[in-house]
């Protein structure tokens, strides 16, 4: 019963939508390879191309390859929660003057 | 300048083996990067050179493949609460002034001895460094293994963390204080590191664990952020000299995206030490096989008196290490991985990011 439900919670229709947009990707790119090589070695202000292009495909991609190792059961089994970090500030001492006894002759 | 770029750089075309080659290196490399932060490229760009891609090509593909790798790296790191991201910035501000000096020093060495000089300072400083800090790190490891798994804050990062010298910076995901003038050095050596043997994390993350006093965990997780600062900087500089084969980079992201996200997951299922352990085996490796290019260099330098057929099986010899490096490593982080996915039902979380009781940043789910 348990086992259905971990699987129902699974990203499988997530997986496939960004493994598709990733091979589009990959397809579109490497059959147009002779214009994208062309234009991406241009150098200059060209060189917004690559930059951007990696940005996509890691976006995409990444997002696939999260996705893909959730659906294979490889994920953390516990959540993360945001670290709370140990007081580090310094004790500073202060003087605490006490009263004394003064006697005035 | 356009013209210039296209006329003199030679693109390779790719066949499937090529394709198979890069995928399968990029998973490997990335499952590494992921895991102990950095490491897991300095096999591709004599990996690509082999396949013919012209050095300075297969140096800006690497890096243009790093930058979003460690991107999606630290991303995934950071939602683990790994991440210090003050002091990866910090890091990577002393690293980029590293970088400047380093490639100077490179241009004075290959100005005064040639290519032969400058690849004998690669290859000496590659052992040197990777001996002396490999060598501690997995020393520490079995250290560590040995006394029940539980790593403690190094002497001289405790030691150092006393030093008041303004300003004192506090980074809280490795609950750490320290004076920002001591943060420079691990920086700038990281920094340098990267200028020389392109690998700069094999001195960051011991830098910031052994002086600084962060954990494995957040030592490697901060790599991930220095190394984006780093990459993106040199892919910039790459791509405005048009030097990116983008088909490349993408072949390797395809499968580094996958082993960095492996390798991350990798972080939150094995004790710290796990870390420390790979990291300093693979240093080793590598040492072994940056030691076997020593004599190329002597030889050409009239140094040294060697028949080419030995060199020829040195230099085989030196690249096939670097493979086993990497794929020792790959295995490591695999296995421990496995063991702890067999054991994981019944026992409680092992990753404890801070040091000394600080809160685990990982608790059970509900």
């Amino acid at each position: 019963m348990m086992k259905d439900s971990e699987q129902s919670a699974r990203p499988i229709g997530k997986m496939v939508l960004f493994g598709l947009l990733s091979l589009a990707l990959y397809v579109f790119l490497f059959s147009n390879a002779d214009w994208v090589m062309r234009n991406f070695t241009r150098g200059g202000a060209y060189a917004a191309l690559p930059i951007a292009t990696v940005f996509v495909f890691s976006f995409v991609h990444g997002a696939f390859a999260s996705y893909l190792w959730s659906v294979l059961g490889i994920g953390v089994t516990r959540r993360p929660v945001v670290p709370k970090a140990r007081e580090t500030r310094r004790v500073v001492r202060r003087p605490r003057p006490r009263p004394r006894l003064r006697v005035e002759a | 300048m356009d013209g210039g770029v296209q006329e003199t750089i030679k693109f390779i075309d790719l066949n499937l083996a090529a394709i198979l080659f890069l995928f399968a290196v990029g998973f490997i490399g990335g499952l590494v990067s992921g895991f102990i932060g950095s490491g897991g490229a300095f096999v591709l760009t004599p990996g690509m050179m082999s396949l013919g891609v012209p050095g300075a090509v297969a140096v800006a593909s690497n890096m243009c493949h790093k930058f979003p790798k460690a991107l999606v790296g630290a991303y995934k790191r950071y939602k683990y609460g790994q991440v210090d991201l003050k002091l990866g910035l910090v890091m990577a501000g002393s690293a980029a002034i590293g970088v400047q000096v380093g490639i100077r020093i490179q241009r004075w060495i290959l100005s005064t001895w040639g290519q032969a000089g400058s690849d004998l300072y690669v290859s000496m400083a590659f052992v040197l460094v990777l001996v002396a800090v490999g060598g501690y790190v997995f020393r520490d490891a079995r250290k560590i293994s040995r006394q029940g798994g539980e790593e403690k804050r190094s002497p001289l990062a405790q030691r150092l963390q006393k030093i008041e010298l303004p300003p004192m910076i506090h980074f809280k995901t490795a609950n750490v204080r320290i004076s920002f003038w001591l943060t420079l050095p691990v920086g700038f050596a990281t920094g340098m590191l990267a200028a020389t043997i392109a690998v700069g994390g094999f001195i960051g993350v011991p830098g910031m664990i052994y002086v600084i006093g962060a954990s494995s965990l957040v030592a490697s997780a901060t790599e991930l952020v220095i190394a984006f600062v780093m990459g993106l900087a040199g892919s910039i500089n790459w791509a405005i000299h048009g030097m990116i084969d983008i088909r490349l980079t993408l072949l390797i992201l395809a499968g580094s995206l996958l082993g960095v996200q492996l390798g991350a997951i990798g972080t939150t299922m094995v004790r710290q030490h796990v870390i420390k352990l790979v990291m300093g085996t693979i240093m080793l490796i590598v040492a072994v096989s940056r030691a076997m290019a020593i004599p190329d260099c002597l030889v050409r330098l009239n140094l040294l008196s060697v028949s080419p057929g030995t060199l020829e099986l040195l230099s085989k010899g030196s690249f096939v290490s670097m493979c086993i490096a990497l794929t020792v490593g790959a295995l490591m982080i695999l296995g421990a991985m496995w063991k702890s996915k067999v054991s994981s039902a019944k026992e409680e979380p092992l990753a404890q990011p801070g040091y000394n009781g600080a809160p685990s940043r990982i608790e059970s789910t509900p």
